[in-house]
């Protein structure tokens, strides 16, 4: 799996959770978009759930992306798109 | 390392009883403020749906506690004056002092030459109270009562969006007797207090006695709404705690007791909320009948007594006539986690119970 299956992945996830979401600033994301910002706590889940869910179709297996950082707005991975993008590639290469 | 292995202590019995009030989260939504939309998001990754909590102020922990006891003491016609020790795990007792384990003593007619003891935990309580009843089996005890469990509703404000939801009322019963067959078990806990201020209830204690201030209602930026008397939780940091511990601790306790996973029957982990369950189950390669989930859906977060809930609700048949080998887990307040291995063998285990308010549940 190569970073554009991860970025499609990425921008399918939060589609689909911004049609709840109904967050302006989410309609047309790209790369920059600040993303933990934008997602509540609960939008956070839903994107992490989503993620996983997606690659776990693809992979057959369960790749956990969710880490003891995904909460802290200081240190999560899913600051932005891109970062996200970058930390799943991460974990797709290392566990997938 | 707190590891620890017993192997002449024996898990008799187990009843739970919840609160007699059903709410379901339809109902008090406008409470939290929440739409429509954010409804069904969280029925979906928190597991919310209804939760049982007490219709009365007045119906406490051990209410719920004793009831269930009186049905083990009923139910196997056990002498209450054959109980050797009670343990009380909860962070909702009955007054401040004395310790609600030696109230219920006498209300349960146990003979005053029983050791009653308290032991103020939350989620990871019915570890560490277990852990406290096999030790004093090896110690020379012959039968130790367990009662576990929390009025929660008591603690979580009516509007604090972050955890109301979650929260159920329950108290469960466990009786655990000294065996003339050998059951192997094993426990890990751990502690850290660097996380205390994650979950607390910041008012009542020394440290910051209780004023009328401490009644006033606080906005905060999230939306939600509570008093420095109700629990608070930060729910981000209980998040990444429950990530980050978890799963190593299953590790670390198969690992202690030599065994694969596979080895388990059933992963009975506390019922925190859905998507920390799915997680841990997905992780583990369990499916769900092997880690059951469905309590904090549909009777709430029950604190200490959410394990023994969970096998009460959902395994109730099968471990009444079947041996097998189970985990239980808990983690949370504190910040404090554990986990046990030992196995259930045909042991008394009925439905959960309703309490029925009656008269006396004043005293």
């Amino acid at each position: 799996m190569n970073r554009e299956n991860i970025k499609e992945i990425v921008f399918s996830v939060i589609s689909s959770i911004n049609e709840e979401l109904n967050n302006q600033n989410l309609k047309d994301p790209t790369e920059d978009t600040l993303l933990f910002e934008e997602l509540d706590s609960m939008a956070v889940l839903d994107f992490v759930m989503g993620i996983e869910d997606e690659l776990q179709k693809l992979t057959n297996e369960y790749i956990q992306i969710a880490n003891e950082h995904t909460m802290d707005p200081n240190t999560t991975p899913f600051k932005s798109i891109k970062s996200s993008i970058d930390y799943i590639l991460s974990k797709v290469s290392q566990d997938g | 390392m707190a590891k620890l292995k017993f192997n002449n202590a024996k898990i008799k019995a187990i009843v739970t009883t919840v609160g007699d009030k059903r709410v379901a989260i339809e109902e008090e939504a406008s409470n939290y403020g929440y739409d429509e939309r954010t409804l069904k998001r969280l029925k979906r990754s928190m597991g919310f749906e209804s939760r049982y909590i007490v219709s009365d102020k007045s119906i406490c922990t051990s209410n719920l506690c004793i009831e269930s006891a009186k049905d083990i003491f009923n139910s196997l016609s056990i002498d209450p004056k054959s109980i050797d020790a009670l343990i009380f795990v909860s962070q909702t007792p009955d007054y401040k002092a004395p310790s609600t384990a030696i109230i219920m003593q006498d209300r349960l007619g146990l003979s005053t030459d029983t050791i009653a003891y308290d032991i103020n935990l939350g989620c990871s309580g019915y570890i560490n109270g277990l852990l406290n009843a096999f030790m004093l089996i090896n110690s020379g005890l012959n039968r130790v009562l367990l009662c576990v469990g929390d009025i929660s509703s008591q603690f979580a404000y009516k509007e604090d969006k972050n955890l109301t939801p979650l929260m159920g009322d329950a108290g469960s019963a466990i009786l655990i007797d000294n065996s003339s067959n050998p059951i192997d078990s094993y426990f890990v806990l751990h502690s850290d207090g660097s996380g205390y201020e994650h979950l607390i209830i910041p008012s009542g204690g020394c440290r910051q006695p209780f004023t009328t201030e401490a009644l006033e209602i606080k906005s905060y930026e999230d939306g939600s709404k509570r008093r420095d008397i109700d629990m608070y939780m930060n729910g981000a940091e209980i998040f990444n705690f429950t990530i980050k511990v978890v799963p190593k601790m299953f590790e670390e306790i198969l690992e202690f007791a030599s065994l694969q996973k596979n080895d388990i029957d059933y992963y009975l982990l506390h019922q925190a909320n859905r998507y920390i369950l799915q997680n841990i189950a997905k992780r583990l390669d369990i499916d769900e009948d092997r880690l059951p989930m469905g309590t904090v859906t549909q009777y709430g977060n029950q604190n200490s007594a959410s394990i023994p809930g969970t096998i009460n609700a959902f395994l109730s048949k099968r471990v009444s006539s079947n041996r097998y080998r189970v985990i239980f887990a808990g983690f949370g307040i504190g910040l404090s986690w554990g986990a046990c291995i030992t196995e259930l063998d045909n042991i008394y285990a009925p439905k959960i119970k309703i309490y029925q308010p009656k008269q006396g549940d004043r005293e």
